[in-house]
């Protein structure tokens, strides 16, 4: 079972494929060598017990740390050791696991931010036209156009930090759309939400996939990622020990136990 | 159908909020009015000494508006600001003093160029930018406590050299005698028509600065101010618009600095301390960082207070020390109490 | 050759002091979290506090010196029960709490310059004689400086050794550590405070018998103990005596070849030079991020 994942080639169809990515802080070894590829409009979904290196995994690809050695290429492209910055101008989002919504920015200003980051990453680094005055209302019309999809309808100007932990990670996913990323992390997206918030959010993941977005997503609800994921890909000490169909991972005993048994 | 939970989970103070977004322009424009009416008025009736309060107000502003870009937008806290506006009280006063057999205190300093009053104000504020520039790089590889304390260290720093480099600008001796401006031919003598000149260019700058926190740049660096590793992740290239607040920031501070030297005519390190520093960001605190009336509320309460003491009646050598330990007090105080300031956003500490 | 020794010698005496100096700054900042930037006021005032007790109360210097060293840790316990405690109840950050105590310090100094004036103070030296040891001279006073500093600082090492010391230097990491080995964290924070600020008061003692100094000094040896901490690495009290004597020797050599003026400039573009190279300082652990 261990390795049994088949090797990758360097085809350009994946969007973003990566190959032997290893981590190690100090002493302790996270990723020992983690190959797979993202493809547009699957969702992947990365399962593991905690300390299996999948947060880490998430951070390698999107810029936030550097790995010790392995190679990661988006369209053919290199993307490791770029900041994640630059890396979300080409197309990599993220939802952090902590949310991370701008606390003391309004709701509309929140997904502004993210519409304004996108649009001037390349053409106009330095932007100084107006945010509220003229120009801006096309940008409030497109922050509510994003904020209408995952379900925002009142008080668009109260602070994020005044919301539910449920509606910061509905914020977190507008500004995410807002990003119109072409491969995008989510690092448990449903985790500390009530079950009627994770149903709705179930359905705007599906949309993002549809819409030929490359999704990887890390979670611990079995249930969710079987109703969701066309690709399960589950770790274990820094190795993937099994990958393939939410079902047919899922009938393997050892991953079961690894994955259930928690 | 609805997604958004019931919104009983609003506390009573975000629909306040919106009622009164930090960015509402209108009291602001107001606030110019009332000034600019208020300056009209007085000149009618000329008083030296108000003249010489507005002319601080007018310099003070330009500190604290620029300030407010990289402390209150930016959310970095900076004790290096009176290094700049040192920088351009300096690069103004040697740019216009004349070299040559009639000044004798042109002798001893290394660089004196007898230039006219706006390219002299130019290059003043180039220099500030520049070094404001140089100093992000440097100060922008920390965050947090490291960050303020490498801030404070530029400021000892930069005073360190203007002190004792006395081959550079006679250090503590300092350097008198600096031009007043003269604009195509029209010298300005007392302290009433340099308030015509001040006014439009503090409200020129001041103005800019406004359009500045309302632009797309200005809010990237709130995002940043609120979660840098967010704001990155949604692409924005965070250490680039901090270093741009803080060349911009600079570039200001160094005006107001020019304007000082011209406005005082002598200047000696003293002005750029540590302690100037700490009172600009006492101010700027005070009044409310990041946004758009803070700064103005903090420098009328900052510039008003000194003058109120004259009033009690403290002996001039005890005064000094008085105020600042009011400064350090304050700084403290707000911290503790109210680390957003009295009309603003939050600021640092969650 | 000769002049090298000297200066080596000069440097050693004063690492010694700056040592004692930034054991007390590091103890605050590794185990509080607490950028202590009034540490400086508290140096200066213990100074003067000795001074006082000298020239005012007549009091032979050995017990002017336990005054001295008492008053401080008095005032270091005041200052963590009156102001960083109600700041850490309050959960504020660290950065703000580090302007607070600039505040403080700013506060402090203008107050001692209100009550002792702006001259440099000193005490007239009675230990003037100097020892010639081959081609390095010193007088009796750096000797002086020197043993008793070492000797503290050893003090000092074997107290944080004990056990019960043990926590004071595993409260940066985890905070929770003091409470879950049911211990008041109050009085552990008192106690780090009281004991740096005691620390700090013996090279402060040292200094004003030797060469003086002003109310305006503080930020000064603020930075020195500060850059020797940094530059040394928070992370490890090793590395913070490497950082003292570091910025000594340095400074010595500045003297020698520029003038003491440019001793601050330069101790602090060590610590810009290393920081930049070294984030976690000389002596150091790599910092662990957070994990997957």
């Amino acid at each position: 079972m261990i390795n049994s994942i088949s090797p990758l080639d360097a085809d350009n169809s994946g969007i973003l494929v990566f190959k032997d990515l290893h981590k190690r802080f100090g002493d302790i070894a996270v990723l020992k060598g983690v190959s797979g590829k993202l493809v547009p409009g699957q969702i992947s979904a990365f399962v593991g017990p905690n300390g299996a290196g999948k947060t880490t995994l998430f951070q390698l690809l999107t810029g936030e740390l550097k790995p010790d050695r392995g190679s990661a290429t988006l369209n053919g492209q290199n993307i490791l050791g770029s900041s994640p910055y630059r890396l979300a101008g080409r197309g990599i989002g993220k939802l952090f696991q902590d949310v991370r919504a701008f606390p003391n920015l309004s709701i509309l200003d929140n997904v502004i931010v993210a519409i304004v980051a996108r649009q001037s990453y390349r053409d106009k680094p330095f932007d100084f036209g107006l945010v509220r005055n003229g120009r801006s209302q096309v940008l409030a019309k497109k922050a509510r156009e994003y904020l209408s999809r995952v379900g925002f309808d009142a008080n668009e100007e109260a602070l994020a930090k005044n919301l539910s932990w449920g509606n910061q990670k509905l914020l977190a996913l507008a500004r995410l759309l807002a990003g119109e990323f072409r491969c995008v992390f989510l690092d448990e997206p449903i985790a500390g939400i009530s079950t009627l918030m994770a149903n709705r959010m179930v359905p705007l993941i599906r949309e993002l996939a549809e819409a030929g977005v490359a999704v990887a997503l890390i979670e611990h609800e079995i249930t969710f990622v079987e109703s969701l994921a066309n690709d399960v890909i589950v770790m274990n000490e820094g190795v993937v020990i099994d990958s393939g169909s939410a079902s047919e991972v899922l009938s393997h005993a050892e991953t079961r136990e690894i994955c259930l048994g928690l | 159908m609805s997604l958004i939970e019931p919104s009983k989970e609003l506390p009573p103070q975000a629909v306040r909020h919106s009622a009164q977004s930090p960015d509402d322009p209108v009291p602001a424009w107001m606030l110019w009015g009332l000034l600019l009416l208020l300056i009209v008025l007085l000149y009618a009736w000329r008083p030296t000494y108000v003249s010489h309060l507005l002319v601080m107000f007018g310099i003070y502003l330009l500190l604290s508006t620029s300030l407010n870009l990289v402390t209150g937008f930016g959310g970095l806290m900076s004790f290096s600001h009176a290094a700049f506006y040192g920088i351009g009280a300096y690069a103004y006063a040697v740019a216009r003093l004349q070299a040559g057999p009639s000044g004798d205190q042109a002798e001893s300093i290394i660089w004196a160029a007898g230039w006219p009053f706006v390219p002299a104000i130019l290059f003043a504020m180039a220099v500030g930018a520049l070094f404001g520039w140089l100093v992000s790089l440097v100060t922008l590889r920390f965050r947090g406590d490291y960050f303020v304390f490498a801030t404070l260290g530029i400021q000892m720093i930069i005073f360190s050299v203007l002190y004792n480099w006395v081959e550079l600008v006679r250090g503590p001796y300092g350097l008198y005698g600096i031009p007043r401006p003269d604009l195509f031919g029209w010298s300005l003598r007392d302290s009433w028509q340099y308030l015509l000149m001040l006014v439009p260019v503090v409200t020129t700058v001041v103005g800019a600065l406004w359009i500045v926190y309302r632009s797309e740049f200005g809010l990237k660096l709130k995002a940043m101010r609120e979660d840098e590793r967010a704001a990155m992740s949604t692409g924005i290239a965070t250490n680039r618009m901090a270093g741009l607040a803080m060349t911009i920031a600079a570039g200001v501070a160094a005006l107001a600095g020019a304007s000082y030297a011209s406005y005082v005519t002598y200047i000696d390190p003293t002005s750029f301390s540590l302690s100037e520093s700490i009172f600009l960001v006492a101010l700027l605190m005070l009044g409310g960082a990041g946004n758009l009336t803070g700064p103005v509320v903090g420098t009328l309460i900052m510039v008003a207070l000194p003058e109120a003491m004259r009033f009690v009646g403290l002996p001039d050598a005890v005064a000094a020390n008085v105020r600042e330990i009011i400064y350090g007090g304050l700084l403290a105080g707000l911290m503790f109490w109210r680390p957003q300031g009295i009309a603003g956003e939050r600021f640092v500490g969650t | 050759m000769n002049l090298l020794l000297q200066l080596l010698a000069n440097g050693i005496v004063n690492g010694a002091m700056f040592a004692l100096l930034a054991i007390g700054f590091g103890l605050v900042y590794r185990s509080l979290r607490v950028f202590h930037v009034a540490y400086g006021a508290c140096f200066v005032l213990s100074a003067f506090v000795y001074y006082l007790l000298v020239t005012c109360g007549g009091w032979p210097w050995w017990l002017a010196g336990l005054g001295s060293i008492a008053t401080s840790a008095a005032i270091g316990t005041l200052m963590e029960a009156g102001f960083y405690w109600p700041f850490y109840r309050r959960r504020i950050s660290s950065e703000a709490v580090l302007v607070a105590s600039l505040g403080l310090a700013i506060m402090l100094e203008n107050v001692m310059a209100l009550l002792f004036g702006n001259e440099v103070a000193a005490i007239p030296r009675g230990l003037s004689q100097s020892v010639t040891l081959g081609p390095v001279r010193l007088t009796m006073i750096q000797i002086a400086q020197f043993a008793i500093c070492t000797s503290v600082a050893s003090a000092v090492f074997l107290l944080l050794r004990l056990p019960s010391f043990k926590i004071v230097l595993g409260m940066g990491e985890n905070t929770e550590l003091v409470q879950t080995l049911g211990h008041s964290l109050p009085r552990y924070r008192m106690l780090v405070l009281g004991l740096a600020s005691g620390i700090a008061a013996v090279p402060a003692c040292l200094v004003m018998t030797d060469v003086g100094m002003d109310v305006h000094a503080g930020m000064s040896y603020l930075l020195i103990a500060a850059v020797a901490v940094l530059a040394g690495g928070v992370a490890r009290a090793p590395g913070w005596l490497l950082g003292a004597y570091l910025v000594a020797v340095l400074q010595s050599v500045v003297i020698w070849k520029f003038s003491a003026k440019w001793t601050g400039l330069v101790a602090f573009a060590l610590l810009l030079a290393i920081l930049l190279f070294r984030r976690e300082g000389l002596v150091g652990l790599h910092k662990r991020k957070e994990e997957g």
